[in-house]
């Protein structure tokens, strides 16, 4: 099973440029400034990385890194 | 539906709604702006881009203007059912991008009017119509006039941080995407600010972009002009285009968020 928590770190940390240590699961997603560009490179960037189509309505509820990978999590058990 | 109020048929209706616009107003300082609103209202102006050109109240209507809008929509209401499509759609442009085997995007300045929608829906068979907008539920809302099986061809995306993905993946072959790129700044009601990131979107899907701009003719025809943009070309050139397809009087900026 792929860890995701690495996988969205990673993910983010390429984005914005920043080390993926610091990026914690209890980091605020706000914090990271993302527009809506970036959404949309970071979660087409983790489907492909997870294989699992990720549910839009379910990833906007997300107010952290923790509940991003938890989401993502859930889809995949779903999928 | 867009009725032309101005065939002979309506002559008395609009002379009566004249006279009573009249009764209604005060002295000569309103006349001016009376005549104004009803000009706008025969020529079917609609009423976001009346309210937006005001002068010099921007935004504010008088209660006679507020009346001739509110008779209007209810017109419209009324005589839906038989009224004629007064649209024309210039550009053979627009069957290319039917034709085409890319995602077809269409930006039109402000967010899209009825017309706009009635017309794309027509000319691109049964596609279903995704509309981007900051606050759907006002836009559709405001789409009243869509109604039957066409209402049930629109869907309307809440312009977020989550957008783009929900476009995305809506996107299907079957599906046209319809968005505005620019919003009203605020330092100018009369300057528009472009948001880069739908010409960036646009890019990345290698979507045929088709630029629409809406016009009243001396008919009160409402004509819809179009312009292809080939897919090939970088977000800056796309966003130079739409200007240079927008009328001459309108002033724009580009914006540095890409939020749509």
């Amino acid at each position: 099973m792929v860890d995701v928590l690495s996988v969205v770190r990673h993910s983010l940390a390429t984005l914005k440029g920043i080390s993926p240590s610091e990026i914690t699961p209890v980091t605020p997603l706000d914090s990271f400034g993302l527009d809506s560009l970036d959404t949309l490179e970071l979660i087409m960037d983790i489907e492909q990385s997870v294989l699992v189509e990720v549910d839009v309505a379910r990833v906007a509820e997300c107010k952290t890194v923790g509940d991003l990978v938890q989401a993502i999590q859930n889809a995949a058990l779903h999928s | 539906m867009i009725k032309n109020y101005f065939g002979s048929r309506y002559v008395g209706l609009w002379v009566v709604i004249i006279v009573a616009v009249r009764m209604l107003g005060g002295k000569s300082k309103k006349r001016a702006a009376d005549c104004a609103a009803v000009y706008a209202w025969m020529r079917h102006v609609p009423l976001s881009l009346y309210a937006a050109h005001r002068q010099p109240s921007y935004g504010q209507l008088s209660r006679q203007e507020k009346l001739l809008f509110i008779t209007r929509a209810g017109l419209r209401r009324l005589f839906n059912s038989d009224a004629p499509l007064k649209v024309v759609i210039e550009g053979a442009q627009l069957e290319q991008a039917a034709l085409s085997a890319r995602p077809t995007m269409v930006v039109c300045p402000h967010f899209p009017y009825p017309a706009n929608l009635i017309a794309l829906m027509d000319r691109f068979g049964d596609k279903r119509l995704i509309v981007l907008a900051l606050d759907p539920v006002r836009v559709a809302t405001s789409h009243d006039e869509i109604i039957g099986d066409r209402r049930q061809r629109v869907t309307y995306i809440k312009s977020d941080r989550y957008c783009f993905v929900r476009a995305k993946k809506a996107m299907t072959a079957d599906a046209i995407l319809v968005v505005n790129p620019d919003s009203r700044g605020n330092a100018s009601p009369c300057c528009n600010q472009i948001h880069m990131g739908v010409f960036e979107f646009a890019r990345r899907m290698q979507a045929n972009l088709l630029m629409m701009q809406t016009t009243v003719n001396r008919d009160g025809v409402v004509v819809l002009k179009s312009r292809l943009c080939p897919p090939q070309s970088s977000a800056q050139a796309m966003a130079e285009q739409f200007v240079a397809h927008q009328k001459p009087e309108k002033t724009y900026t580009i914006a540095a968020e890409s939020v749509a």
